[in-house]
């Protein structure tokens, strides 16, 4: 197995109106992604970015005087959080570059909002245009009102309900019961948006409703920040070495980003991808100690506990009433308090959190050492000490 | 100068899609299919997934369908759909196999559940065009 390591993670202050310009946003977590490992700009040969990403790889190779011999990027939105490291895992392993860094900067509350349409619909001879065939807001879906990433995942949580057989309550105590945990992950992270603000399960059901079923409570926040990660072939730095033990960048028809028209994410393709995940990295769901799972919506953590097999298909949302996936539950999940409760940077802040945890420096540090999984629907990465 | 009437949320069409916009404004839903395996698919592609040597063909479907799933949405993500609110979005399974997201009409969300058969008409879409619409079967209301 090649020897490829997370060496450094670096952010900026997560926040609803940054005042920076995402350029410099990026420029302050790489700096610190590369203080963290004591790595030199003059070092670092490749970078991965988010094709979203308004920062350029030309701004960031001006910025610090870079010379690469190597880029990359990756596409689909959220499902480039684990790809991107996926890029420069393949990338050192096969030589093509010595240190990458991988970035995302977006002012995602004071800019372009995630959370709403403006940035997808186009304009024209007074009407606004929906192009191109994905949901939402594509000219199959725009048209009828479809026209954000929660909306679908509204109807994913409806469906998902009537699948595993739950009631309206049932899904709710199970979606509450993640933003709840979440929440109280956020509370002991100096670094979370929400951190402040306390969340039961009253104040849950008490959540305005969005789009039924999911509650402002079950949706992403929109945040203003970015996050930068350094990748190389061996342990360097005074932090210990987060190794890439295993990683998956998969593509099914219709899975793309935020798809309606083909399988929900705990499906058998979904599946195999996850099963193969761990397998690559000779992890079985019950040796995780911790994971990161996308949650543009908490329903979205129900559908990767069972894409990733942690869970029997239409179990997560029992299991989860039960045991929740704060610390004591069976398998922690996004302890920083995720897109949920920490800041939204496209997955970005989820990857962090995972190497913290690989690390033993997390806010919420789970007291066992072992493989943390992060999972963004196809997309996968198992890292290990 | 700001038009006191929202805005309507209209599709960009393509070559690709000319067909099927056509079928829409009137309400009926236009698909592909495969002439030599018989697959059917949503949205429109410019060869068959399964093979792309086969032959295609445009076909008009029979409308029916079921329901894979709904949401009402109760907040707007776009001034444009302020009017529109509370809105029924819904995935429908056409009986010839692929899904289509659609507005569901004159239904009590209270009363749904999943794989309700459905028909598609013309009828008003929440971004202000006329365009195919589903509604519960009268057996089931």
């Amino acid at each position: 197995m090649s020897r490829v390591a997370i060496v450094g993670v670096g952010q900026t202050r997560y926040s609803r109106e940054s005042g920076r310009s995402e350029w410099q946003l990026a420029v302050e977590a790489i700096s610190n992604a590369l203080t963290d490992c004591g790595i030199d700009p003059g070092d670092v040969d490749g970078l991965v970015r988010y094709s979203y990403d308004n920062v350029d790889e030309a701004m960031i190779v001006r910025s610090f005087g870079l010379k690469l011999r190597y880029y990359s990027q990756t596409g689909f939105g959220g499902l480039g959080a684990p790809a991107t490291l996926a890029h420069a895992y393949a990338a050192v392993a096969s030589g093509q570059a010595r240190v990458v860094v991988c970035y995302r900067s977006l002012n995602g509350r004071s800019t372009t909002r995630y959370g709403r349409a403006e940035r997808s619909l186009g304009t024209g001879g007074g009407d606004l245009i929906a192009t191109g065939d994905r949901a939402p807001s594509g000219a199959f879906a725009g048209p009828y009102g479809m026209l954000s990433p929660g909306q679908v995942m509204a109807m994913w949580a409806r469906r998902y309900q009537w699948e595993a057989g739950l009631t309206e309550d049932e899904l709710a105590a199970a979606m509450g019961r993640i933003a709840v945990d979440q929440r109280a992950y956020a509370r002991a992270n100096p670094d979370a948006v929400m951190g402040g603000r306390p969340l039961d399960q009253a104040g849950y059901l008490a959540g305005r409703v969005i789009a039924t079923p999911l509650r402002i409570f079950d949706l992403a926040l929109e945040t203003d920040g970015a996050a930068a990660l350094v990748v190389t072939d061996a342990a360097v730095g005074p932090r210990p070495a987060v190794w890439i033990r295993s990683a998956i960048q998969g593509l099914i028809p219709y899975a793309e980003s935020i798809a309606t028209y083909g399988e929900l994410r705990n499906g058998p393709t979904y599946r195999s991808l996850g099963s193969r995940l761990l397998q690559d990295a000779d992890v079985k769901p019950a040796d995780l100690v911790s994971a990161s799972i996308y949650d543009a919506t908490s329903v979205s953590v129900l559908l990767g506990l069972e894409g990733y097999g942690i869970y029997p298909v239409n179990g997560a949302a029992r299991a989860v009433i039960e045991h929740g996936i704060g610390p004591e539950s069976p398998l922690p999940v996004n302890t920083s308090g995720g897109h949920l409760s920490e800041a939204y940077v496209h997955g970005m802040n989820l990857v962090i959190e995972a190497v913290r945890q690989v690390r033993g420096e997390s806010m919420n540090q789970i007291p066992r050492s072992g493989p943390v999984l992060v999972a963004s629907g196809p997309s996968g990465l198992v890292l290990a000490p | 100068m700001t038009s006191p009437i929202s805005p309507r949320v209209v599709p960009e069409e393509s070559e690709l899609t000319a067909p099927y916009w056509a079928s829409a404004q009137l309400g009926r839903v236009a698909l592909q299919r495969c002439l030599d395996c018989g697959l059917v698919w949503h949205p429109p592609a410019p060869s068959c997934p399964a093979g792309a040597a086969h032959r295609i063909e445009w076909f008009e479907s029979s409308g029916r369908g079921r329901l894979y799933s709904y949401t009402v949405v109760e907040h707007a993500v776009h001034p444009a759909v302020i009017g529109a609110l509370p809105y029924l979005l819904a995935l429908v399974a056409l009986d010839e196999g692929p899904r289509l997201i659609c507005n569901l009409v004159s239904a009590d969300p209270s009363n749904l559940s999943a794989d309700l058969p459905v028909t598609l008409s013309a009828g008003p879409a929440a971004g202000g065009l006329t365009l195919p619409v589903a509604r519960l079967d009268e057996s089931t209301t």
